[in-house]
């Protein structure tokens, strides 16, 4: 087990990866009551495409299929897992992303046999017939509340432009239809290509003591036996190298109240996948918030025009195999939104907002933010498993944003920001009588 | 620790190194009355949106940054028949920062700064910042119909409760009060709101008290004796269940429940009533989650909630309009199951473990624990901590459960129905 000090943070991490491949951090937290778990396969709605374990023609699957795996883990032959959990006081749940499926749990007691419990099920796949196919109307439930969501819908229609072949376009949980075609063996096949212990990792933080907690998950691992793993191979579609697929526009009518707008840029270069990446995406973090965040003269000229609103934000995703930045509010006029947020990110290497001292001011205020997301067990948990930088994890950060300098900032940003690549999606209230 | 800083002003201090932060709350507090609901509403966004020292959006944004990233806001919400606006700012703890900023006593002067030099000028609310925010508002106001499931809450909540009542109004407000407020009658309604508030301040931190103390003192507040607010909101029973049905062009249609409960916050069968409630639809193995979803395929959400400062007890899912009949039948059965008692042992002694679990978790977040101190503060006689909390929950018995089901009565039934478009 290595032990990593972190003396600014005040902190000590605990890691191993294990003879079976699961890569193991344990972080505990002085004073906390509580201990919280996540177990993460680095399969999502995005690897529909692969070759399965100990085969060599790569297969397509339903969309949807990584959700609908997460979804049916939960029974188990003999019993529900909620159960087991809530025999022992703790609270479960799981979750699916574009690349990654995480199963958690929290609790203030009985820690062994929930972690036990956990890695359990999630190792021990069991999918009927009948199982699947009563789960089809819940997961269809749950794609039908999103439908009716109007940012949902905005966030995918911009993917949708960006992505007209990636399966990142696609919802996580599939669709009403696709949903329909999934069977057991497919469960069965996708399971045992990508929840093999060498293609996982179990994060723990909180209360916890960190010999005896290793202890605990080596011996659960040692007593069970998984097939030998190859890395995995996934298959993505060709995408133009120079964005010239992008749809550039589109606009989809919806009984909504307000106009919605929202600006995408695909980023056409991968991140490189070491410290570098974590330093580019904080580079990048930093050039959006001195142009677009709330100190910006930009975001006051914009909102005191009322063209933009409190609802007003951009996000930037860096990801495997697909990185973006969006920028979306709400706005009485989309156009006149989208036409402002194009013409920053146009004008932007000339931008009076890029300055060193607005560049101290963002970087001491991300460097707050920051520390503020330490007192959650939880954003930890998910910011340290969602960091695909290698041994640059979450705990880099601060020494990062410390050295970045303006000039970085702006070299990282004419690598990754390409102005072919953008593109615009609106949702405009349709007429209708239920207002 | 408490202190009276003055008659209706207190401090509460809770000193604690577990976090990284440190979190100031000032609440005021005042009876909820429909007509000022609106006005504090928007004081919320106007105070939250810029002050005599910073008067745009980005010098404030640039004082935010420079206190390291703290984050600020005010916002109003009811609770029971209380009107609260709570000013938060959480601050990083200096230990972690280099050299010394005294964030802390910076972050309180910031407040007072914001609290007691707003933007404003002969007796009026700057006109450019008060217009911008009262449109914001109207917007916002206008677009919640666009979140079905909030949307179907609200309405939930006007068939419910008496018409003439103050829980009409949403702890936001409405528009047509929107449409009677001025800079000038807005700023009068500040003064109003400054001099008899009940005022409550908390600090939750690695804290030195002698540090803390004079900075609040010496804020310009004057004595004032507490206003009468009766927290609970009682009404009485509807002789048949009030129902209401509304079509949207949506594809998921909601379906909300109210029904009434005799019990309140840490009162005599409070207890009991956190564990039917857990039982009948609070957590994943509850009998509607394991009956409307689970068994039935009908929802991907369906639970229960109670709100113990109104009495109330709300069931919320999400279904196909065709399956409306046998969603309420399932959810009939299963309050039903309660009444008489068939319901499995495992089910209370989990929905137990959940609950304590659940109490003891939130001593990890300094949200709740400013909260908690809170509430404290409006119950006094209520005595809340793990330990009694924990004992509380582990005495109730099967037969307990019973009968609190047996005081849940339905009063309305709300359905959002969607039709194909």
């Amino acid at each position: 087990m290595e032990k990593q000090i972190y003396a600014r943070l005040g902190e000590t991490l605990y890691s191993e990866t294990l003879a079976n491949g699961l890569q193991v951090h344990l972080l505990p937290r002085k004073g906390y009551h509580k201990t919280y778990a996540m177990f993460t396969t680095h399969y999502g709605s995005i690897d529909n495409e692969f070759v399965p374990i100990g085969t060599d023609k790569p297969v397509h699957v339903p969309d949807g299929i990584a959700h609908f795996l997460e979804h049916k883990m939960f029974d188990q032959k003999d019993h529900d897992v909620f159960e087991t959990f809530g025999k022992y006081g703790a609270d479960s749940n799981a979750f699916t992303s574009y690349t990654r499926t995480s199963y958690l749990f929290s609790c203030t007691d009985h820690v062994k046999q929930n972690l036990e419990t956990l890695l359990d099920f999630v190792q021990e796949p069991y999918f009927t017939e009948q199982s699947v196919n009563k789960e089809k109307g819940i997961i269809a439930q749950e794609i039908q509340m999103y439908e009716d969501d109007p940012n949902w819908q905005l966030f995918s229609g911009i993917l949708a432009n960006l992505y007209p072949q990636h399966p990142v376009r696609l919802d996580i949980a599939g669709t009403v239809d696709s949903i329909q075609a999934i069977t057991p063996d497919e469960l069965y096949t996708a399971y045992n290509t990508f929840y093999n212990p060498s293609n996982m990792d179990l994060f723990v933080t909180g209360k916890l003591v960190p010999d005896e907690m290793m202890g605990w998950i080596r011996a659960n691992q040692e007593a069970k036996e998984f097939p030998q793993a190859a890395p995995i191979q996934r298959f993505y579609p060709t995408e133009a190298e120079d964005g010239s697929d992008i749809l550039p526009y589109r606009v989809l009518e919806m009984s909504v109240q307000r106009p919605k707008s929202i600006v995408g840029l695909k980023g056409l270069h991968r991140f490189p996948e070491d410290e570098n990446g974590l330093k580019d995406e904080l580079a990048l973090n930093l050039l959006f918030q001195m142009l677009f965040g709330s100190s910006s003269k930009n975001y006051t000229r914009l909102y005191d025009a009322g063209t933009i609103d409190d609802s007003f934000g951009y996000e930037i995703d860096v990801d495997r195999s697909f990185n973006f930045a969006t920028i979306s509010g709400d706005a009485n006029n989309a156009q006149e939104f989208s036409d402002a947020i194009i013409d920053i990110l146009e004008h932007y290497p000339d931008s009076p907002e890029l300055t060193n001292s607005h560049l101290q001011h963002v970087e001491r205020g991300t460097i707050g933010k920051y520390l503020q997301s330490w007192n959650s067990l939880e954003a930890v948990a998910n910011q340290f498993t969602d960091t695909n930088f290698g041994d640059a994890n979450l705990f880099e950060v601060l020494p990062i944003l410390d050295s970045l300098t303006l000039d970085d900032i702006k070299h990282t940003a004419a690598h990754y920001i390409d102005l072919d690549a953008l593109s615009v999606f609106h949702i405009l209230p349709k007429d209708t009588t239920t207002a | 620790m408490r202190k009276t800083l003055a008659d209706g002003i207190y401090l509460n201090l809770i000193p604690t190194k577990q976090f990284k932060t440190i979190r100031v709350v000032i609440r005021f507090i005042a009876p909820l009355e429909r007509a000022t609901a609106t006005q504090r509403s928007l004081l919320a966004s106007i105070l939250e949106a810029n002050s005599a020292d910073y008067p745009t959006q980005a010098d404030l944004a640039a004082k935010l940054q420079e206190m390291y990233g703290a984050s600020f806001n005010i916002g109003a919400f009811k609770e029971g028949n209380a009107h609260i606006l709570s000013v938060e700012l959480n601050l990083v703890n200096d230990r972690y920062l280099h050299g010394e900023p005294h964030l802390l006593k910076t972050g309180i002067d910031f407040l007072r700064r914001i609290l007691f030099h707003p933007h404003a000028l002969e007796g009026a609310f700057d006109a450019t910042t008060f217009n911008r925010e009262r449109d914001n508002m109207a917007n916002y106001l206008r677009s919640i119909v666009d979140d079905k499931q909030s949307y179907a809450a609200i309405q939930l909540d006007k068939l419910y409760f008496d018409a003439d009542s103050d829980q009409q109004v949403t702890g936001y407000g409405s528009l047509d009060d929107l449409a009677q407020i001025d800079p000038a009658s807005l700023w009068d309604y500040y003064q109003h709101l400054l001099a008899h508030d009940r005022i409550e301040i908390s600090v939750l931190g690695d804290i030195d008290e002698a540090e803390v103390v004079p900075d609040f003192a010496a804020f310009p507040l004057e004595a004032r004796p507490l206003p009468d607010v009766k927290l609970f909101y009682q009404q009485p029973l509807v002789p048949d269940v009030q129902e209401q049905t509304k079509k949207q062009e949506i594809v998921q249609s909601k379906l909300d429940l109210a029904y009434q409960i005799e019990d309140y916050f840490y009162g005599p069968h409070y207890y009991e009533l956190l564990v039917t409630n857990g039982m009948f639809g609070g957590n994943p193995l509850s009998l509607l989650f394991a009956n409307v979803r689970e068994k039935a395929s009908l929802a991907y959400y369906a639970s229960s909630n109670i709100d113990a400062f109104r009495g109330l007890m709300t069931v919320q899912c999400g279904i196909d309009a065709q399956n409306k009949e046998q969603v309420l039948a399932i959810i009939k059965d299963q309050l039903h199951d309660l009444q008489t008692g068939h319901f499995a042992a495992a089910l209370l002694q989990q929905t137990q473990a959940d609950l304590i679990n659940h109490y003891n978790s939130a001593l990890d977040s300094p949200r709740y624990l400013t909260s908690q101190a809170f509430y404290k503060t409006l119950v006094p006689e209520a005595v809340i901590d793990a330990h009694t909390f924990e004992k509380g929950i582990l005495q109730v018995t099967a037969q307990q459960v019973q009968e609190r089901a047996q005081t849940i009565r339905l009063q309305a039934i709300y359905f959002l129905e969607g039709e194909a478009n």
